[in-house]
């Protein structure tokens, strides 16, 4: 349990930004909110910290050795993908005063495969802010790397939420959130200056005021998709966000503003060519917020009670750039000799049609949302539960997309991702649908990597970084250059937002609901209409229930039916979603002085309409103190994803052979067992095993033959490593 | 020919001098009046027009299919007597004579005989140097047609034209030069011609190579073609 803590204290520590947030953005969304709301309430020791330069950390050394096999895969696939390596985060913290902080956070790692290609290993900065409280504790700020959260509709992280996650799977989730600086709170990453105001009493009567302004830029480089090297593009997106709200008798009062656009001058500072477009999207969402909690008025009552609620109106609008002919005129003078009158100048006219930098309105929308919730927690004897219910309402034409961007992406391969595999389809189903929800969920991969000529990636037109002709490969393979190593990773999760043209195109976010099947972009998820509600019972920290249940629907074109009939058939695509989840500490029960946790959910999702899916998932996990510094941790988790109706079809294959396929069934499962022994003082020796099989079954379209087939991939994995946090 | 002009320049959208440029104008300046009396400067600008559409063209489909385009649309022009003899004629395009004319086709039929009878192999050595002319009238006509465009003819009569152009060059040259832009009066009949003015030899022989003496006067045309000062 030490370990536990401490883990999630530098892990808290790290992700920790001043920022105020009031209302529901503060709560955490995800996985045990138990657990989550005692450690929010240490972190307050833990920046009472002393002035001057602090260094922490955490340093991991280990091996990740993962050996697939499948039927799919070709003779020649290598099976077996190894990691070995030295991991260590190290973060500066630096106190001029009480009141502010410099916070560097940095990166070494080292691949001991690729230990001698190259010994010099440069360090990557992955995290810079200037944080503070100030002006006798009334302002608040940061500078630089932040984390903010306004409201669910404004801004705010849609998180996955596994009910009683086992501590094997959270662990290693947090770990591969942690590689790109995010982390489990409803807060989004942002990169820019976030000043807050809190009054406090204001004449004995209202209890604070607040006042917010943030700013930030969301991408300027290569954010479309960050997988080619040195992909630059000149999208550059700013953020301005705005908040003030009022606090008094119990009632919270608020109002917040978010505006979202793409500056133009730097995109046009590049040409484009006459097939290029290229789109501004802004995005501005205003809400109004009310709370109420009953326990300003009512302290003494055993149960609080209140609600919260929340009304946004969003407006959305592209335009683009696009090259276009237009016909030009120019003058110039001319001087022609004339029979019978001779030299005459005269003003020649000469007239073109060049393709030029066109701009026009391509869509807009305004919309409006409604959130409101209610809730009733208490204490008695010894039992804390909180329930809720709440009702939502969402347009289709809403759209807030600081609230709608999850950090988890899937989709890619984390593990074996050296296989090949025995036909296209295959190929294009990995490099698509990509590896396991529970790969992505769980396994990240990080490494650094000698950049040579070779893997240097660079524009289309060049072969390779330093010549544009073709030559022969050995020529650059050996040649290094100076910056040596090149950090990498693999990993399903990203701090990215998404643009609407670029969300209403991510067909495989319907595949993959791993975050929510219902509301796959939180609650500012587009065209939503229902209740929900939630239960969390803690008994005494021995037991744990959390019971979860969303009825929503979307409106839903029935295109079968339109086509049959010839008007449009318009209608309701049902969400049914429900999970519970339950926990128990044998230890604590048993009143033994060690935790032995066990834990459990199922949740069930399923649409009535649209690709008819159905997902389930299946959870199961146990983590004990055995004995002196050994400690058992296992885990269980099981995913089904289905698709009566088909998936959505995905076109992959060349030119001369293209094809189709969707997948219809997705299987997973993750079994995870290990032994986690304490070394010394905050250290630790980690050993694990975990047995990954991912089944896909799938329909093809080659065009001459159609047919099914299925993708089988089972993945064994075993890791050890040795963790010291300082 | 001034009925015909005003025909041609009746097409175009503004005819008056824009507004903001009337400083520039003298009192009464019209894009009409002076293009009437300095008919080149349309002829100048619709040969440059044939000419940018032939260069767009060529540049649009690549030189091998223009030069296709060429052979074809002389074939068709050199067949079509009628609109030939039109563009011939038409005082603002090649503005031939009716003797001219004449002439001109005689000779295009010589070379077409001559060409034919090198084909059928019957030439004389007389035949063969004058199947090698290029003809006279189709070199005064090629200015004029637009490549790949059958009736060039009508083709040259709803070309728009740019009337800015006249009212430029008068700021830019014509005024400084001395260029009539309006018809005489009645009661300016009798003005002093500009060629007995000293800035007519000013401008003819600078006193030094290079030189140029701006011409400071207004001047009108009268009936007989004479450049008169007006009095201001």
């Amino acid at each position: 349990m030490n370990f536990n803590m401490n883990m999630r204290k530098i892990l808290l520590t790290s992700a920790f930004a001043l920022s105020a947030t009031a209302a529901f953005a503060a709560e955490n969304q995800a996985e045990v909110v138990t657990q989550q709301k005692s450690l929010l309430e240490k972190l307050d020791s833990l920046n009472a910290a002393v002035l001057g330069l602090k260094i922490n950390g955490k340093a991991k050394a280990g091996a990740l050795a993962s050996m697939a096999s499948s039927d799919q895969f070709n003779d020649e696939s290598p099976t077996q993908e190894n990691q070995a390596f030295t991991d260590v985060n190290l973060r500066l913290t630096a106190r001029p005063s009480s009141e502010t902080m410099i916070d560097v956070q940095l990166r070494l790692h080292k691949d001991w495969q690729s230990a001698y290609d190259e010994n010099n290993n440069p360090i990557i900065g992955h995290w810079f802010s200037y944080d503070g409280t100030i002006l006798n504790k009334h302002v608040d700020f940061n500078l630089g790397y932040m984390r903010v959260g306004y409201t669910p509709l404004t801004i705010y992280t849609p998180q996955t939420e596994i009910l009683q996650e086992p501590e094997i799977f959270a662990e290693k989730r947090r770990e591969a959130l942690e590689k790109r600086n995010l982390d489990t709170t409803s807060r989004r990453l942002l990169q820019g200056l976030n000043v807050a105001y809190q009054s406090g009493n204001v004449a004995g009567v209202v209890d604070n005021i607040t006042a917010q302004l943030t700013g930030a830029r969301l991408r300027n480089t290569a954010k479309k998709y960050d997988q080619v090297f040195f992909d630059f593009d000149f999208a550059d997106r700013y953020l301005l966000g705005a908040r003030v709200g009022v606090d008094a008798y119990g009632a919270h009062l608020g109002a917040n503003y978010v505006n979202l656009m793409d500056r133009k001058l730097p995109s046009r500072s590049k040409d484009i060519t006459e097939t290029d477009t290229v789109y501004y999207d802004k995005n501005m969402v205003f809400s109004a917020e009310l709370g109420f909690d009953s326990k300003k008025l009512l302290p003494d009552l055993p149960i609080t009670f209140g609600l919260n609620g929340e009304f946004a109106m969003s407006k959305w609008s592209v335009d683009r750039d696009f090259m276009a002919k237009s016909k030009q005129t120019s003058y110039s003078l001319q001087q022609k000799n004339v029979k019978g009158i001779g030299d005459v100048v005269y003003v020649g006219i000469s007239q073109s049609e060049p393709y030029v930098r066109t701009n026009e309105d391509y869509r807009e929308q305004d919309g409006q949302s409604i959130y409101a919730s209610l809730f009733v927690k208490g204490n008695v004897s010894d039992l804390d539960f909180n329930v809720e219910a709440a009702y939502l309402k969402t347009d289709s034409s809403f759209w807030s997309e600081l609230a709608s961007s999850p950090v988890y992406q899937g989709h890619a391969t984390i593990l074996n991702a050296n296989a090949f595999y025995n036909n296209p389809i295959n190929a294009a189903i990995m490099e698509t649908f990509g590896a396991s929800s529970l790969e992505n969920l769980y396994y990240n991969v990080y490494n650094s990597t000698t950049l040579q000529a070779y893997n240097l990636m660079t524009s289309e037109n060049l072969s390779n970084a330093l010549s544009s002709e073709v030559e022969a490969a050995e020529m650059f393979a050996r040649l290094d250059n100076n910056y040596k190593n090149g950090h990498y990773y693999r990993n399903g999760y990203t701090g990215n937002t998404y643009k609407k043209l670029e969300a209403e195109k991510d067909y495989l976010r319907d595949l993959d609901p791993s975050v929510s099947l219902s509301l796959p972009f939180g609650l500012a998820t587009p065209d939503r209409k229902g209740i929900m509600a939630k239960v969390d019972v803690n008994w005494a920290d021995k037991v744990f229930f959390n019971g979860r249940v969303n009825m929503l629907t979307q409106t839903y074109a029935d295109y079968d039916k339109w086509l049959k009939s010839g008007t449009p058939v318009i209608e309701e695509n049902k969400f049914t979603e429900f999970a519970f989840g339950l926990g128990a500490d044998i230890g604590a029960i048993a009143a033994l002085d060690r935790q032995i946790l066990v834990q459990g959910s199922f949740a069930q999702a399923k649409e009535s309409a649209y690709l008819k899916r159905k997902t389930t998932r299946i959870v199961a996990g146990l983590t004990a103190d055995v004995w002196g510094p050994f400690a058992l941790l296992a885990g269980f988790q099981q995913y089904k994803k289905v698709f009566d109706k088909g998936g959505a079809p995905i076109y992959a294959g060349t030119e001369e052979l293209p094809f189709t396929f969707f997948v219809n069934d997705a299987s997973e499962r993750l079994i995870m067992g290990g032994l986690r022994v304490k070394l010394a003082s905050m250290s630790y020796l980690s050993l694990q095993y975990g047995m990954l099989t991912n089944e896909l079954q799938y329909t093809y379209n080659v065009g001459e033959a159609m047919g099914a087939d299925k993708l089988s991939i089972t993945k064994n994995i075993l890791s050890a490593d040795v963790t010291v946090n300082f | 020919m001034m009925i015909l002009l005003a025909g041609v320049l009746g097409a175009c959208s503004s005819m008056s001098v824009d507004n903001s440029y009337e400083d520039s104008f003298p009192a009464g300046f019209s894009n009409r009046e002076y293009v009437e009396l300095h008919p080149f400067l349309l002829t100048l600008q619709i040969k440059d027009y044939v000419n940018d559409y032939n260069a767009r063209l060529k540049k649009e489909v690549g030189i091998s299919a223009y030069n296709v385009q060429v052979t074809q649309d002389s074939a068709t022009l050199l067949g079509n007597i009628a609109v030939l003899q039109q563009i011939y004629l038409d005082p603002i395009y090649v503005g031939g004579t009716a003797e001219g004319w004449d002439a001109g086709v005689q000779d295009l039929v010589a070379i077409q005989t001559a060409k034919a009878a090198v084909a059928a192999g019957s030439a004389t050595s007389a035949d063969s140097a004058t199947a090698k002319k290029t003809p006279a009238l189709w070199t005064e006509v090629i200015p004029f047609n637009f490549i790949g465009v059958a009736d060039d003819f009508t083709a040259l009569k709803n070309m728009p034209i740019d009337s800015m152009a006249f009212s430029s060059q008068y700021v830019m040259f014509g005024r400084t030069h001395g260029w009539a832009y309006r018809a005489c009066r009645p009661d300016e009949a009798n003005n002093t011609a500009r060629n007995d003015l000293p800035i007519k030899n000013a401008q003819a022989t600078p006193a030094q190579k290079g030189e140029f003496v701006a011409d400071m006067g207004l001047y009108c045309r009268d009936a007989t073609g004479v450049d008169r000062l007006i009095i201001q």
